[in-house]
């Protein structure tokens, strides 16, 4: 499994931790080799089209990066072409999801208002980021419409039973509820992101307990 | 149909539906000819399924203006621009290129160094057919890596449209290939409109007709169950 990871000069520190931590979980992550004589736009699309998940990190105060946005544009044409890249968005803190990436997918998909998003509160945590990108790139994250709706389902009844409990996801061990306040690394839907809100995202029940282990409550 | 079409009522640009944001404006300096019309109309629709405002020295439909004033009043009072560098090569029996497209690149160039608190007041695209030799005829261009494409609407949409989804004013748009599926209902009604108006459409009712298709389109692949 390869990936190519997009990212600003401003988030390079943390895109070079991150890319250590997928290759120790297995993600190898597609590295500029600068051939000789071959253009960066050029490098850069050989390494887009040769992975399979197409990582794009955005900063909360990302500006206009040329490289960025050449790869963006990449991206966005390769997702056009191939339905089969995996896309996956990584949110640094509270960045806004761009709407490129939401224009990837068809106005009628409902996969568009329905990809998992990799939030990163805390940067310091990046072993965790990695294993939840890792998570989404094995696609062990559901993003079906289903999912949706019986992960809602499980949340109003755990809301039912303690009104307490938020949206989100959290295994403490002791009681299983909702709620993404106090993790510094989960995955929301790409609506939720767009949104700005905090609301969850769709992960089958038999897979609830393996993604809260892999995240940190705090 | 637009209304204008139908005479109910006219639209002028920079009203109504045709208000012209200059965030949202995107001026469109692309050869006229009759050979790149095809192409041509698939950049102003694609421009408009993105929720962008195409623009043309033709928008104003006045004559008491000098071609050159109107370009750079569509132009200045737009955030983006397009330029397509095709026709740039000899042609008819004196061998002569079009110079114009050039002419208006240096001018959304220059423009583009004039900077606000937001960053660059001006962005523009550069479309060049592959293998086209612009860098022998105008060396400055040669560190920029214009976009380079074959064929016509089906190789310049994705190009168009992926450039503008990647602007800072850009919003959620469709994908190119739901653009190109509705390109022929606007080939259509242009064509319906040019019977009407005796090949004197306005850009207005061109614009007019694009963004009614694409609100169609809109409109249809929301409410379709998935």
């Amino acid at each position: 499994m390869t990936a190519f990871l997009s990212y600003s000069s401003a988030n390079r520190v943390f895109a070079a931790k991150l890319r250590d931590e997928l290759a120790k979980l297995g993600l190898s992550v597609w590295s500029d080799g600068a051939a000789p004589g071959v253009k960066l736009p050029e490098r850069i699309e050989a390494g887009i089209r040769s992975a399979s998940d197409l990582l794009v990190l955005i900063g909360p105060r990302d500006g206009r990066d040329e490289e960025q946005e050449l790869t963006w544009r990449s991206v966005l044409e390769t997702v056009w072409k191939d339905s089969s890249k995996r896309l996956i968005p990584i949110l640094l803190k509270d960045a806004p999801l761009p709407p490129f990436i939401l224009s990837a997918f068809k106005l009628s998909s409902m996969d568009g208002a329905d990809i998992p998003v990799v939030r990163v509160r805390d940067p310091r945590q990046v072993a965790e980021a990695a294993r939840a990108i890792v998570q989404v790139a094995r696609g062990e994250i559901s993003r079906s419409r289903e999912g949706m709706e019986r992960r809602r389902s499980q949340a109003a009844e755990i809301r039912e039973a303690d009104p307490q409990l938020g949206y989100g996801i959290r295994d403490d061990g002791t009681k299983r509820g909702f709620g993404f306040d106090g993790f510094d690394v989960y995955v929301e839907s790409s609506a939720a992101a767009d949104a700005g809100s905090k609301a969850g995202y769709a992960v089958r029940l038999d897979e609830i307990g393996q993604l809260a282990k892999s995240l940190k409550p705090s | 149909m637009p209304e204008a079409a139908a005479g109910k009522r006219r639209e002028h640009f920079g009203q109504g539906q045709l208000f012209a944001d200059p965030a949202k404006s995107v001026f469109i300096n692309c050869p006229y000819d009759p050979s790149f019309q095809l192409t041509f109309d698939a950049i102003v629709f694609a421009v408009v399924c993105c929720g962008f405002m195409p623009r043309s020295a033709l928008e104003s439909g006045t004559v008491a203006e000098s071609r050159i004033d109107r370009i750079l009043r569509a132009m200045f009072s737009s955030k983006y621009s397009i330029h397509d560098l095709s026709r740039c090569r000899g042609e008819g029996d004196e061998n002569l290129a079009r110079f114009n497209m050039p002419l208006e690149l240096g001018m959304a160039m220059a423009r583009r160094f004039t900077k606000t608190r937001k960053g660059p007041q001006h962005d523009w695209l550069l479309l060049v057919p592959e293998s086209h030799s612009y860098v022998r005829f105008a060396s400055d261009l040669g560190g920029y890596d214009p976009v380079q494409y074959t064929g016509g609407p089906e190789a310049i949409v994705p190009k168009v449209m992926v450039w503008l989804a990647t602007r800072p004013d850009a919003d959620r748009m469709p994908t190119p290939e739901e653009v190109l599926g509705e390109l022929p209902k606007f080939q259509a009604e242009k064509a319906r409109l040019q019977r009407s108006w005796k090949d004197q459409v306005s850009w207005a009712d061109l614009v007019l007709a694009s963004q009614e298709i694409f609100r169609s389109l809109v409109a249809a692949q929301l409410l379709s169950p998935s």
